[in-house]
Formats: structure tokens, sequence, C-alpha cells
């Protein structure tokens, strides 16, 4: 049973950090006032890390709405954190490929493993929940606000030149941003499983290459991935909509 | 000193006095005093009251009221044959249908990403979310408003929970299981006849009618008609181990299960002593012939009661009802489906046994406003004759589902601990090579 919650009246110490931190970025004071008082679930002691993450961070998207439009809203991430929270079931406020894998829709998906492994960085085996929301930013739908917009600080990871991007780190297993033939190969099994013979599969992946390769290195380039695919309504195929 | 002890004699036996007139004599002879639906009704009143309290704060009260029931992103539930299709249109290109394109990742990561964000099976395995805070501990990232007067009102509700009807319901519990315990060894002594029989339903309905009020249960039953009769197999979704005390007030059934240690070997044993109940040992239960021939010599012995079996084999939250096991849908002979479904604005009962042991599990019922529950009898269903038991499986199913209002999925409750099978995914990847190469790749995969 879970402990009552604390009911904070007014303004708490995490917003305040993560206030004066934004302030520090140039940014204007946040709108608080609509949240009047909060109840906040007490967790055990090694999820703070975690909990520390999502105000900081809802405050922040919350926050940064310049155009008065916020890019996510506050149910949205709250919804996302008590996701996070329930996959997360060592309840060390990170998740570990263990925790992925016990979704079973997942699971059963041939490429599963490769988008388990888009969550997390390179030698490391746990993912906070700002990883988390890192890598699920990559399907957040690109607003027509944004669209317009000439982006004149980094590029938000929404873009269609990101999606593309993520895509094609499904495929480029040893990260040298370029998709050999045996790479192709690899992934093309994953999603096939032992259903196609392994001729049948690499006069697949070798018309695949042939087809969009232009420098004559039989591999995939990054931009040679994005000519393949120009005419794709990448924006759509990889954007999930929340609800509400 | 002396004082105190008598007073504390005094309060001790008014308390048990009380107890015995307003709750176990009723309890014995099936009749209600009306003091439940009293608190119920006021229960209600002020869970509404602090409904609309919290409401108030919110911009937006109709939104959140369909998010709890839906999932919460936009899903595209049509086949992969579609989807991918889909892709291939945007491309002008005169390219075949068939055939691999580098642009079909994008279905599978979608997928893949959809289901990171929520899936059909795991939040069936944890604590149904709520439209409204009921003011019981189970505070919800949803309630943020709360403000002091619904503070206050969840004080005094800790209070009288914790302080009134906590050591109430500890009582009533205790009464009830000593009483199971007593009256079924004492009746077990008796020679077998009708006597004997009628006697052994008296206790075990006593018990469960104590034990449901130790719960403070409020239990409508629909279709009275197809309750279970002698020599059949009720079969109904699983939340909680209460189920059994849900049903067994109704009408008594003979359980199935495994034999256990301690407290519930207790009560195993006494049970088994009265009437005739099927407990298995460990390693019985492996072998799933020697179960099935006990099941039908149970079942074909119009003398017994009828076996209870929840066929998902797991607790589920109560908002699904998922795979039922091919297993007691094999044994031939009546099914009476029952459709159980809790209202869980005055308690969760759903026990997650992974998070909960059973003990915190009945401290959290008991420390729960009440247990309102609907539970419908569905008109008796039987095995077509070529029909294979895992299809008359999915078609009660379907039929508890429809009835009570729940979810049907085809998902494996097991899943709560296992992994999911490896052939799940070869559908998949079966299903995906017949796009890109066509109908014919049967050839290979027999090779293999």
């Amino acid at each position: 049973m879970g402990r009552p919650g604390i009911i904070l009246p007014g303004k708490y110490t995490w917003e305040r950090t993560c206030r004066s931190r934004l302030m520090s970025h140039g940014n204007t004071e946040p709108e608080y006032t609509q949240y009047g008082s909060l109840a906040l679930t007490v967790h055990k002691p090694q999820r703070k890390e975690a909990d520390k993450d999502f105000w900081c961070l809802r405050s922040s998207l919350l926050a940064s709405g310049q155009s008065r439009r916020r890019l996510i809203s506050h149910s949205q991430i709250t919804r996302l954190y008590s996701r996070f929270t329930s996959l997360d079931k060592g309840e060390n406020g990170t998740l570990s490929r263990e925790d992925f894998q016990r979704i079973p829709e997942l699971a059963i998906n041939p490429l599963g493993d490769r988008i388990i492994n888009a969550f997390f960085i390179e030698g490391e085996d746990q993912v906070n929940f700002r990883g988390f929301m890192r890598t699920l930013a990559h399907f957040r739908p690109i607003e027509d606000n944004e669209k317009s917009k000439d982006v004149s600080n980094s590029e938000p990871l929404n873009s269609r030149n990101n999606k593309l991007l993520f895509a094609f780190r499904l495929y480029d297993l040893d990260k040298d941003d370029k998709i050999s033939r045996d790479e192709l190969l690899q992934v093309l099994r994953m999603m096939v499983g032992v259903n196609i013979s392994d001729d049948q599969l690499g006069s697949i992946a070798d018309r695949t290459i042939q087809e969009a390769d232009q420098d004559g290195d039989s591999a995939i380039s990054f931009s040679e991935f994005v000519k393949v695919l120009e005419k794709v309504d990448v924006e759509q195929k990889m954007s999930i909509r929340f609800l509400h | 000193m002396e004082d105190f002890r008598i007073v504390a004699s005094n309060i001790f036996t008014v308390w048990l006095t009380l107890i015995f007139v307003l709750i176990l004599l009723p309890s014995i002879f099936g009749i209600s005093l009306g003091i439940s639906e009293g608190y119920m009704k006021i229960l209600v009143k002020t869970l509404e009251w602090a409904t609309l309290r919290i409401q108030k704060g919110f911009e937006d009260r109709k939104k959140l009221r369909v998010s709890a029931s839906n999932g919460i992103i936009q899903r595209d539930e049509s086949p992969m044959e579609t989807e991918i299709g889909g892709l291939r249109q945007s491309r002008s290109q005169c390219l075949q249908r068939g055939d691999f394109e580098m642009a079909d990742v994008f279905y599978f990561s979608k997928k893949g990403f959809e289901a990171i964000v929520d899936d059909e099976v795991t939040q069936r395995f944890s604590s149904e979310e709520l439209i409204s805070w009921n003011l019981l501990t189970r505070t919800n990232y949803n309630f943020h408003h709360v403000s002091w007067r619904v503070t206050l009102i969840w004080v005094i509700g800790v209070f009288i929970r914790y302080c009134i009807l906590l050591p109430l319901r500890v009582t009533l519990a205790t009464i009830g299981i000593s009483w199971l315990v007593i009256g079924a060894t004492l009746v077990g002594q008796l020679p077998n006849s009708r006597v004997k029989s009628w006697l052994s339903e008296l206790v075990h309905l006593v018990c469960c009618r104590i034990c449901a009020r130790a719960l403070s249960s409020a239990i409508q039953y629909h279709n009275k008609e197809n309750r279970p009769k002698k020599g059949g197999i009720c079969v109904a979704n699983h939340t909680s181990p209460i189920d059994i005390i849900i049903l067994a007030n109704d009408g008594c059934y003979a359980m199935v299960g495994q034999v256990h240690g301690g407290l519930m070997g207790v009560i195993q044993r006494a049970m088994a002593r009265a009437c005739p109940h099927v407990w298995f040992e460990r390693s019985e239960m492996r072998d799933r012939h020697l179960v099935t021939k006990r099941l039908r010599e149970h079942v074909f012995d119009t003398t017994k009661l009828p076996i209870l079996i929840f066929p998902e084999g797991t607790c589920i939250n109560n908002t699904s009802v998922m795979m039922f096991k091919k297993g007691s849908f094999e044994i031939g002979g009546t099914i009476y489906p029952v459709a159980i479904k809790y209202d869980p604005q005055f308690g969760d009962a759903f026990w997650n046994s992974s998070k909960n042991n059973m003990v915190s599990y009945l401290l959290r019922m008991m420390t729960s406003w009440a247990l309102k529950c609907n539970v419908w009898y569905l008109p008796p269903m039987t095995r077509e004759e070529d029909e294979d038991a895992v299809h008359f499986a999915n078609r009660v199913k379907s039929a508890i589902a429809k009835r009570g209002g729940l979810v049907e999925l085809s998902w494996d409750g097991g899943l709560k601990r296992d992994r999911v099978k490896d052939y799940f995914k070869q559908e998949q990847q079966k299903n995906y090579s017949k796009i890109i190469v066509g109908e014919n790749i049967s050839s290979f995969a027999s090779e293999n």
C-alpha cells in the first residue's frame, strides 16, 4: 500500500530549482499560477532521481511554449511518466532492456530489439526518464506552426530529418553512417524470420542497394537513404498522436 | 488498574454483542438489516461531493473522463498488409506490390513505439486507473487539485477506515474463518447422508456471508435462474481470491486448487472433510491427464457441487478478460459462465500478486470503503459436437466479456510472469514475408 500523498501548498522546491535554471537560460518566467497546489506521491528513495527529472522536464516543457502553444501538454507528460514508472519493474528510476522486453506487443515486433536499442546510449544498459522522453520525441507529430517556423537554434528531434535518421539507425547496426549489404541482410532477416531463403533475401538486398546507391560504394549513406524516401510521408508514418 | 481492566472487558463484551446481534445473526439467516445499504448511500454521496470539488479545479474535466477509459494515443488498427501497402502507394515509381522497401521499417518502428507508450496487455496487470479520486490512498497524478476541504474529508476517512472499520472487519473475518474450520470439522465427523451435505452447505454459506460482511460487500446477483447446478462447471473471470467469497455467498461450489500450507492449508483440510473439494498436490498439478480425470469424475457425479474454475489462470485488473485456458473446457459437462464486475470507486479489488502478498492485500481490502460488485449468471453453455476446446473456450470468454462490459483480449494472462512465446513473433515475420515475396514462402520454412 502506497504512503498517502503529501499535499504541498503553493510553490515547491523542484519547480523552484527548475525555474531558476530556466531563468538563467534567459527564458521568461513560466506560468505556474494555474497549478495552485499539487499532490505529490511519495516514492521509494531510488525513484527520486526520476522524479526530479519528471518535475524539471514537466516545467521546462510547460515553459517552452514561446509561441504560446505548448509542444507537449501537462497531461501527456504525466501520462508518459506514469507509464515509465509502471514499466520500471526494478523501481530504480531507470529502465533496462529487460523492462522493455516485458511489453508483449513489443516483444513480438520483428524489429523490437532494434527499437529497444534506440533508447540506449552506447555502452549503457539503463535509460532514465529524460532519455526515454528524448527517444520518444522522435515520434511526436510535427505541428503546423512548427513547419513554417524557420529553425533558428537546434533542430527539434521530431523534424523530418531526425525521423529519417532514426529509421536509418535501425539499419545501421555498426553505426558507421552507412548501411552495408551485410547490415541490410541482417535487418531483413530479423523482419522475415525463417520464411525466405538466403538467396532470395540476398537478391532483395542487392536490388535495394543498387536502387539507392549513387556513389558506387555498394552501401547506402544517409543522404542516399533520404533520397530514396523523399516521396514517403515520413511526417505521418513516423508520428504518434495523443488523443488528448 | 483493576477498574481499567473491568472497563476494557466491558467494552470488549459490548463490542462482541453488537457484532453478534447486528452482523452475525443476520448473516446466519441470510437477511440484511439495511445498515450496509445506508452506509453505501452515505459513501456515494460523499464521493460525489469530493468528485465535484476536485473537478472544479479542472479546466476541462471532460477530457479527463475520456482519457481513463480509452487508450492514450491514436492507433491505427488496420492489418499489416494495408499499412505497408499505404507506404508503397506514396511512392510514385511504379514498383509492383510486393518487394522490399526501405520505408517498411516505419511500420515496425511506429508499432513498436505505440506499444512502448501504451499497450493492451501490461496495463491489465496493474490497478485500473480511476476517473475520479475515491479518497483512498491511491493518489494518482491525475488528481492534482485537492482542496483543503477534500483533504479534511480524506483525513476523517482515514480515521474511520483504520480505527473503526478495520478492527470490526478483522474481528468478523476471524469469526468467519474459525466458524468454517470448527463447523466443517464437526460436520466432517457425520456419516455421509443428506443431512451432512445440507449442514456442510450451511456452514460454507454462513462463513462466506460473514467474510463478505467483513469486506462490507454489496453484491448484486443478476439472472439467478441461471445459477450453476450440481454436476457442472462454473467458469468466471478472475480478479482476486475474493471472487470465491463473492460467488460462494450465493451458493456452494467445489473448489479446485493446489494444496497450500499454513492457514490456507488448515482451512482447506477442514473444508475437504465436510464436502468433496478437489485439491491437488503440487506434483499432481503437472500431470494434465490426472487432473482432467479427477475433474471429470467429479463433474459426472451429479450429487457433487459444481466446480468453480477461473480459466484465465491469473488475476486480471477487472477491465478485461484474457485468454481462457482450454483445460477446463476439455472436461465436458455443462459450463455455467459467470461474469463478475467490481465497482472500482469504492476500493480496488484487483490482487496484484507480484506486488502485494496475501496479507497486505487483505489489509488493503479491509481498509477500503467497501466492495461493490455485480455478478451475472449467464445461460449454461455446452460444447458443440465438432467444436474444439479452444474455440469453445473463446465462445465462453466472449459471452462473459460482453455481459460484464469487459474488453476481450486474446493474450494469455500468463504473460504477467512469462515472456511471450516466439511463435507470435514468427507469425509477424511470416505475414511480412508474404507481403514482400508473395504467398509461396512455405517451402523454405518447412526445410528449417
